[in-house]
């Protein structure tokens, strides 16, 4: 069942239960009034002709006779013969009837009407009871029966309209309740479709705009992501192609017999096969610090110390390659709570694209200093004097499989993951790795990393 | 002997290069390779240039389709453009630019070498008749262009798959080629992992071609391995 139809049914449900209640008690009190109204009216009415009668039986000590005295009395009445009053009926205590006053030429048809039973009262005993039979008492009772007929018919019509009114008004209510949600539920059936680019709109300001927020943004990183392994596996296809394609051509030519199978004709194989190896480790790795998967051993470690061994170690190549490189610092000390294996990667990778970049003669530089925002955080520059970064390609350098013109015409092994690993190694440390370059003087990597 | 063909090779990945230079000489051509743009438009107008292999990715400004543009402006060299893009709509810009074959990455030699005899065939209209047009292996009288066998002057038919299989280890006699190295041949990529029905298509190709069809003397089968052609005597 749809929530509209839910919805719809409970209000439409409710609105008919709360008339129905309303249209029913207002029927009872009313019926109950009407009736006690008439009831008065007929006792009343009779008990004005038993008054007659008693003041007779007072007078005369029985009741002989009574039956000229009462016409009499009912004539003289300011109703005159004109009067409703058609008989009266006296009965005894013991059931027996005493006399029968008719009043009009026809008797009453005692199927019409019932007669008003009155006591009558002698010095506050009931020495008979008499039944008083009134035209007009009785069309007050058919005045009464007609009444609540019309007051049942018009609750009746009353509740038929507002069922109609209601199912009409719930409808219209619930469909305007339901319409932001069928809005969305569109947009979840679109985005199931595989249409990533989905955005639900809705226009209210309430738990369903919310849910509709929610539903976009969830889309949209949805599409991020489907966007991103679509790129990754593209960007993977395609760094796949040459290395089978030259181990494909290197085995076809051995096995055509162009080569013989030295030595010297396997080792493009080999050097390919470790590349595809390069590949899927660095990937993998890449692949576990981006879903955060990788586990850091984290120590407390001193920077200062730390840097200054690291520098030793890249000055035999850096020396081979004739340039200078150094370290300076200006803190005495800073602790970080880092894994050192990963650290060493995130340098290790800026230094070897410093050395891969810088001239002879040129020099890369590393710099420990405080970092003034935010707080609480150290930087390390690694400067060189190589060739830089073209402004347009500064922005991509840290995208996974990404080279730059120089790294691509270079050849220099790169396969453009290095620092995209750098990055994600820095992050998971809390830290942020960002770059400024100037094409043909230099660029300098700054890792920030939060003091301990 | 005619002059020998003079190939250009131009791709920015020198692995790739020297593997194209290394089959295409042994192939018996004469390869020169560069590694962008510039350098291909400039060995086009210096060398007397046969054929351009031309990779579609070049960096410095000047990519494979440009390129292609350019030679177009200044020789009617045949190109084979060399492309990691499967992209048909690629390939028809690529055609439209004056390119005469396209070969998609990852390629075969042997692919591209085939391709390089046809467009060399078109091209060189009237010139000498490629080496490759007529395989005579025994009894047997092969023409791969025109797709047909005959068998001591008597014409043999063949089903595609068959003719492939036949032409590929004809090609190459004594060569071993296993299962899937011939499926991938003769049913494409798609039927990479139905590599045994390939031995359907021998048993077939044996009682069109063998004189003892259980005794085979072309299509022999290298126990564990694969078939080859075998060298007649």
């Amino acid at each position: 069942m749809s929530v509209r139809l839910k919805i719809w049914i409970a209000m439409a449900g409710l609105i008919l239960w709360m008339s129905g209640c309303y249209l029913v008690i207002s029927h009872i009190f009313t019926e109950s009034q009407f009736r006690h109204f008439t009831t008065e009216a007929r006792i009343q009415s009779a008990t004005r002709w038993a008054t007659v009668i008693e003041r007779y039986y007072e007078e005369h000590g029985s009741f002989t006779g009574v039956e000229p005295a009462v016409k009499n009395a009912v004539i003289q009445s300011p109703y005159g013969t004109g009067t409703s009053l058609e008989e009266i009926t006296l009965i005894s205590p013991n059931g027996s009837q005493i006399a029968k006053i008719a009043l009009s030429p026809t008797p009453p048809d005692p199927d019409d009407t019932t007669g008003v039973p009155v006591p009558i009262m002698v010095n506050g005993k009931k020495i008979a009871s008499a039944i008083v039979y009134d035209r007009v008492i009785e069309g007050l009772e058919l005045l009464q029966e007609t009444t609540l007929q019309s007051v049942a018919n018009a609750t009746l019509v009353g509740l038929l309209l507002t069922a109609v009114i209601s199912l009409i008004a719930g409808g219209w209510l619930s469909r305007l309740i339901t319409k932001p949600l069928r809005n969305i539920m569109g947009g979840i059936r679109q985005i199931a479709r595989g249409d990533l680019n989905t955005q639900v709109r809705v226009r209210s300001r309430d738990e369903f705009s919310r849910l509709a927020d929610a539903l976009n943004d969830m889309s949209m990183k949805l599409a991020q992501a489907v966007q991103t392994r679509r790129r990754l596996v593209a960007d993977v296809a395609h760094e796949l192609r040459t290395p089978i394609t030259i181990i494909q051509g290197q085995l076809d030519l051995i096995q055509d017999g162009l080569q013989p199978a030295e030595p010297s004709s396997l080792l493009p194989i080999q050097d390919e096969v470790l590349r595809l190896r390069t590949l899927i480790d660095e990937l993998h790795q890449l692949a576990l610090a981006e879903s955060h998967q990788l586990k850091l051993h984290m120590t407390r470690m001193e920077l200062v110390e730390w840097l200054s061994q690291l520098v030793e170690k890249f000055k035999p190549e850096a020396l081979l390659r004739g340039i200078d490189i150094g370290f300076t610092t200006e803190v005495e000390s800073a602790y970080v709570s880092a894994d050192s294996h990963r650290l060493t990667q995130v340098f290790a990778n800026l230094i070897s694209n410093a050395l891969r970049y810088t001239p002879e003669q040129g020099a890369i530089h590393l710099t420990l200093r405080e970092n003034p925002e935010p707080q609480k955080t150290v930087a390390i520059d690694v400067t060189d004097t190589g060739t830089g970064i073209p402004k347009e390609q500064v922005d991509h350098i840290f995208d996974r499989f990404y080279r730059t013109e120089e790294a691509r015409s270079r050849e220099s092994g790169g396969l453009g993951l290095g620092l995209a690993i750098a990055k994600e190694l820095a992050e998971l440390h809390g830290g942020k790795i960002s770059v400024a370059s100037e094409p043909g003087r230099g660029s300098t990597f700054t890792i920030t990393l939060p003091l301990k | 002997m005619p002059e020998r063909t003079r190939i250009l090779v131009v791709d920015d990945e020198s692995r790739v290069r020297s593997m194209i230079h290394q089959y295409l000489t042994a192939e018996g051509y004469d390869v020169t390779t560069v590694g962008t743009g510039h350098e291909a438009l400039e060995a086009v107008r210096r060398d007397d240039v046969q054929l351009v292999i031309l990779d579609w990715m070049l960096p410095g400004g000047l990519n494979g389709l440009e390129v292609c543009r350019e030679i177009r402006k200044i020789s009617s060299v045949a190109v084979i453009m060399l492309t990691a893009k499967t992209e048909e709509t690629d390939m028809i810009v690529g055609l439209e630019m004056g390119a005469d074959d396209y070969v998609t990455k990852p390629f075969r030699m042997r692919e591209l070498t085939a391709r390089i005899r046809t467009v060399l065939r078109r091209t060189q209209q009237g010139g000498e008749a490629s080496p490759a047009n007529v395989l005579t292996r025994g009894s047997l009288v092969i023409e791969p262009d025109k797709f047909t066998v005959r068998k001591d002057g008597e014409d043999v038919i063949l089903t595609p798959a068959e003719f492939k299989i036949l032409v590929t280890l004809a090609t190459r006699p004594g060569v071993v080629f296993s299962r899937l190295q011939l499926s991938e041949v003769a049913l494409g990529d798609d039927y990479i992992h139905y590599e045994r029905s390939i031995d359907t298509h021998i048993s077939h190709l044996r009682k069109k071609i063998e004189s003892n069809p259980s005794q085979p003397e072309y299509i022999q089968t290298v126990y564990g391995i694969g078939y080859r052609f075998g060298v007649p005597v």
